[in-house]
């Protein structure tokens, strides 16, 4: 592959201490270095072309971890932070996307060599995304800890442990918040889609 | 909603959904205790609960990566790439996204098309390959080419290729909002034909050909994308088996791939007459050939590879009469659209297509290569033909012979020359790997590899240049070789080491083609570079004499293949630390030479060890170790091992037909050799049908005249006259001798062995007389090329005896049987075959001499056990 040999970020390195140690302004100078690194994982994965190859999630965000972080440098609970970062990151790219596509019209007539290029999102999926993202604001509201495992779980594709391991809480508790939170969405977006 | 009310619905929700369903009411009566408003909440969200499914259990990672990777197209808008700004995306594809740009110089405002390849294809060889190429490919200048312009590589390492920009639409839509009627749409499919013949004399195979990659512009004229672009980046890279297998198959439109394209076997010229045929199917019928979708991939293979598809009048027949349960109900507005769009009634669409255009689709379209039409012009032509009214090459009936007829006339052109093209590739891989292994420092590899790079270029552009056009259609491979050992010489003058390797690689692809002399030359010129430049202790020049060795050995002159072997596997023993397997290498000349000259204990030794070495550092299924097995197999049979030769024979040709598949020239080595562990073991029947098909096989690969086709007629015929089928063992050894002083050395072993053969056939059919000619010939020239008291000469002069003996000259027949027993007991042992045979030569001599004292005694040793 083209570019695996550069060494991690000492940008991320460093924001993510910062952060960890109170600095609320790293937040900010994290997401965009995070978008960064996951855009080119995103060019690599999307374009495999395999179909039968479903997206590992978990591996993903793993490696733009390692790729971005100097592992010498951090204590293990900054992987946990960074895992968050990453997971709420994938959130914004998707909601803002969604967002931004859900009435546009498909591109202009340009004329088109090869007819096999499909949107990104369909509508359907866009506003799907728009609204789970709302009634999760809504759930936000009423149990903080429950949206965030639904962050970290469905747009993070963080595991149990994972998720355990970022809200400092065990893998049994992950699991009852996530039936709950499921539970909870699915009527919420049930109701809404109600005539 | 506060949190203890939260809370509480929580604690109820958890501990309900442990509870089995039946006994819920009952635990939320209780639970809740007549608050109706909690337990409706805790009710709908355990209802929900029990909905959700697989709701939010996917990860919404992958649509994350897409908006992602959307976004990044989109962000290309702008950017200026070389000299080129995109002004913006038309499109993506297989290979990469394709964007609309322009000169960013403003010099003179050309519009063109820039793809960007995706990482993922664009690894090291590809970029490699991609260098070499682009050279070749833009010079590709043709009214229906679309013209690669330039390539290279973007700031962040992403490779892109710049062509001409097309405004078009792909060639089908084109046809059918034209309405196109079935004579135009042939006219214009034989300018795509033209392009692709083009391409083909100027060695390059397009591989993707379909509708989409051909697009028609206003004016009407067709153009074709992407020529060269698929083996640019599905070309196998041999370092990485695994991931490189099955990679081209799954970036190719099936719809269009010919059965060796999915099997990932060879692919020729003959593949893109196979993809022309498909486009053809499609513009005729709008249909393809076969319905692919929903299939698994093995379907898809075994449709392609066996399935004959349906003449295009039978199937626009059968769209219009809705017989077919496999479409829809709406067949008949399809079938009725399908004729409207080629100004037909469906019955006279149906009537256009019976005949000369159902045969030319599916002549194009046949499963093996050798069957279609065999170039793309060919194809055109019978096209033209048919439009002319005059009689086609395509029939079903009269087709097989006519074209086999022509194909053996003419294949050699363009398919062989762009093989070769290959073949040479693959010589400089394995020189550079073989040198690679004997240095240890990564470093060093990484400067063969840079090396490997120049080499190919070089060979490239003299494969290029040699320009096909120039001697009209049957330019030969040979003659390309000559212009590039010529141009080596002058143009690398400067740059010894890297002419040293490119002399290697032209000498060993002579060596292939059988062109001893010049493989000599090519590689001697090499081999004194090399000890120039590097001393003696250094493994290349190892590898040089080895590699002169053995075209030494091949040309049957162990004298001069014996020191040069010697020295090089010294040399090796001591500057190869790592795996060895230049060792091994050497190790397998000698021992060959070893065996040549009659050495088989010696040779068995060496093989085991070259054997030992190869297995260890390559694994069991690699085509090296395949190698060792079969030649120690060879040995073990020529020492009278039969059965434990035929295990290690069968064991080779497993691995053989695992690596290469069944069509590999390599296949038909282990047959000829497992067919002579039978022929030993007297199983005649059995070896023949394994002969013809090596023969067969070699010949298609090969040509007739191959030094490789000569080995299995002259061992084919050595089986016959031991099976005693005369006639045929004659025209066999005849065969290899009409080769003698053409494409066989004067004095080459096999002249000496098809002269026995065709002795002993004679005097088997009763003619003693001219059979002593050629046995005394065939004793003369064992005598002049093998040292004393070698066992082919001693087997020689038995028969010869028996000759004689035939003729009643006892007194001259006595020598020869008794020494020849003697010198063969003492090289193959008291049990071997040979032995036996001239054994009872001696009986029979003095059978027929009248000397019954003699006779029993050796009557008794025949006896023997």
């Amino acid at each position: 592959m083209i570019s695996s040999s550069e060494p991690p970020n000492q940008e991320v390195t460093k924001a993510l201490l910062d952060w960890s140690q109170g600095d609320k302004d790293a937040l900010a100078r994290l997401m965009p270095l995070i978008y960064d690194e996951l855009h080119r994982l995103a060019s690599r994965y999307m374009r495999r072309e395999n179909p039968g190859h479903t997206l590992q999630a978990t591996a993903l965000i793993n490696e733009a971890y390692i790729r971005l972080v100097d592992q010498t440098r951090v204590r293990w609970q900054n992987r946990a932070h960074f895992l968050a970062i990453a997971a709420q990151t994938m959130r914004r790219i998707l909601i803002d996307h969604a967002r931004s596509h859900q009435y546009a019209k498909r591109g202009s007539g340009a004329s088109k060599i090869s007819l096999d290029e499909a949107p990104a999102l369909s509508a359907q999926q866009a506003s799907d995304l728009v609204e789970l993202n709302e009634a999760l604001t809504r759930l936000a509201a009423i149990d903080p800890r429950k949206s965030r495992v639904v962050e970290l779980r469905f747009f993070g594709g963080l595991t149990t442990e994972e998720a355990a391991e970022v809200l400092q809480t065990s893998p049994a508790t992950v699991l009852r918040d996530w039936s709950m939170a499921k539970a909870w969405l699915y009527r919420e977006m049930s109701r809404s889609n109600e005539p | 909603m506060n949190p203890e009310q939260w809370q509480k619905i929580e604690g109820i929700f958890q501990q309900g959904l442990a509870i089995e369903p039946s006994r819920r009411p009952a635990f939320l009566d209780n639970a809740c205790s007549g608050d109706n408003a909690l337990r409706r909440e805790v009710e709908s969200l355990m209802t929900a609960h029990e909905q959700a499914g697989a709701f939010l259990e996917t990860p919404a990672v992958e649509q994350a990566m897409k908006v992602v990777d959307a976004a990044s197209r989109e962000s290309f808008t702008g950017r200026v790439i070389g000299p080129y700004r995109i002004i913006h995306g038309i499109g993506a594809g297989g290979m990469g996204d394709v964007y609309l740009a322009e000169r960013a110089d403003d010099q003179y405002r050309k519009q063109v098309a820039i793809k960007l390849i995706k990482p993922h294809l664009a690894n090291g060889s590809m970029l490699q390959r991609f260098h070499i190429e682009r050279q070749i490919l833009a010079n590709l200048d043709h009214p229906n080419i679309a013209r690669l312009l330039d390539g290279g590589t973007t700031e962040d390492g992403i490779p892109y290729i710049v062509m001409d920009y097309i405004e078009g639409i792909p060639i089908d839509t084109y046809c059918d909002q034209q309405r196109l009627k079935i004579d135009r749409r042939l006219e214009l499919f034989r300018t795509i034909c033209s392009a692709v013949h083009y391409a083909h004399q100027n060695l390059v195979i397009h591989q993707d050909i379909k509708h989409g990659n051909i697009l028609v512009t206003k004016d009407g004229i067709a153009k074709l994308l992407d020529f060269g672009i698929a083996k640019l980046l599905y070309a196998d890279s041999s370092d990485e088996p695994d991931e490189a297998s099955g990679a081209g198959l799954r970036l190719m439109t099936l719809d269009y791939a010919s059965p060796e394209q999915v099997r990932d076997e060879a692919i020729t010229t003959a593949s893109d007459v196979y993809s022309l045929g498909v486009l053809l199917y499609r513009l005729l019928t709008g249909h393809q050939p076969y319905r692919l979708r929903d299939c698994s991939q093995g379907d898809v293979v075994r449709i392609i590879c066996e399935e004959e598809p349906e003449k295009p009048s039978l199937l626009v027949d059968r769209l219009h009469h809705k017989t077919g349960s496999n479409f829809s109900g709406s067949a008949i507005a399809m079938g009725d659209s399908i004729s409207r769009a080629r100004r037909e009634k469906p019955a006279g669409l149906r009537r256009r297509l019976r005949g000369d255009l159902d045969a030319i689709t599916l002549m194009s379209m046949r499963k093996a290569p050798r069957d279609r039409y065999t170039t793309a012009e060919q194809f055109s032509e019978d096209i033209r033909r048919h439009l002319e009214g005059l009689p086609v090459l395509a029939h079903p009936d009269a087709a097989g012979y006519r074209v086999r007829k022509f194909i053996g006339r003419h294949f050699i052109g363009v398919a062989a020359a762009s093989l070769i093209l290959m073949t040479l590739i693959g010589g400089i891989v394995t020189t550079t790997r073989q040198a690679g292994i004997a240095e240890r420092e990564r470093d060093k590899a990484r400067i063969e590899a840079e090396k490997a790079e120049e080499i190919n270029a070089f060979v490239q552009d003299m494969l290029s240049s040699a320009d096909p056009r120039s001697r009209g259609k049957d330019v030969t491979v040979a003659e390309v070789l000559d212009e590039a050992a010529r141009r080596v010489e002058t143009e690398l003058k400067d740059q010894p080491e890297i002419a040293a390797s490119a002399q290697t690689t032209i000498g060993l692809t002579y060596l292939s083609l059988g062109s001893y002399e010049a493989a000599e030359s090519q590689l001697h010129k090499a081999l004194r570079t090399r000890l120039q430049l590097f001393g003696i202790e250094h493994p290349d020049v190892a590898i040089s004499m080895n590699n002169l060795a053995t075209v030494f050995e091949a040309q049957g002159n162990l004298a001069a293949a014996e020191p040069l072997l010697q020295k090089a596997l010294a040399i090796l023993r001591r500057t190869d630390r790592g795996k060895k397997l230049g060792v091994a290498d050497v190790l397998n000349n000698m021992a060959e030479l070893l065996f040549l000259k009659g050495n088989l204990s010696a040779a068995e030794q060496m093989h085991r060890e070259e054997l030992d070495i190869r297995r260890a550092s390559l694994g069991n299924n690699h085509p090296a170790v395949a190698q060792s097995l079969n030649d120690l197999a060879v040995v073990l049979g020529t020492k009278g091992d039969w059965t434990e030769a035929e295990k290690f024979h069968r064991e080779a040709l497993a691995i053989i037909r695992k690596v290469h598949g069944p069509e590999h020239p390599d296949v038909a080595s282990a047959l000829s050799n497992l067919a002579s562990d039978l022929v030993a073991r007297k199983e005649y029947a059995a070896a023949e049908p394994l002969y013809i098909e090596a023969l067969e096989l070699r010949r298609k690969l090969l040509g007739n005249e191959h030094p490789d086709v000569t080995w299995i007629l002259y061992n084919y015929a050595m089986t016959m006259v031991e099976k005693g089928d005369f006639a045929k063992a004659r025209d066999l050894a005849r065969q290899v001798l009409a080769l003698r002083g053409k494409s066989l050395p004067e004095e080459h072993p096999m002249v000496a062995g098809s002269l026995l053969v065709l002795g002993r056939s004679l005097m088997g059919s009763g003619d003693p007389q001219n059979a002593e000619r050629l046995l005394r010939e065939s004793l003369e020239l064992r005598r002049k090329n093998l040292p004393v008291g070698h066992w082919l000469i001693a087997n020689t002069e038995s028969v010869l005896g028996e000759c004689l003996t035939q003729m009643s000259r006892f007194h001259e027949a006595e020598p020869l049987v008794l020494d020849g027993y003697s010198q063969l007991r003492k090289n193959l042992g008291d049990q071997h075959e040979r032995t036996h045979e001239s054994l009872q030569r001696i009986v029979q001599l003095y059978d027929r001499w009248k000397k019954p004292d003699q006779a029993a005694r050796y009557r008794a040793l025949l006896s023997k056990p």
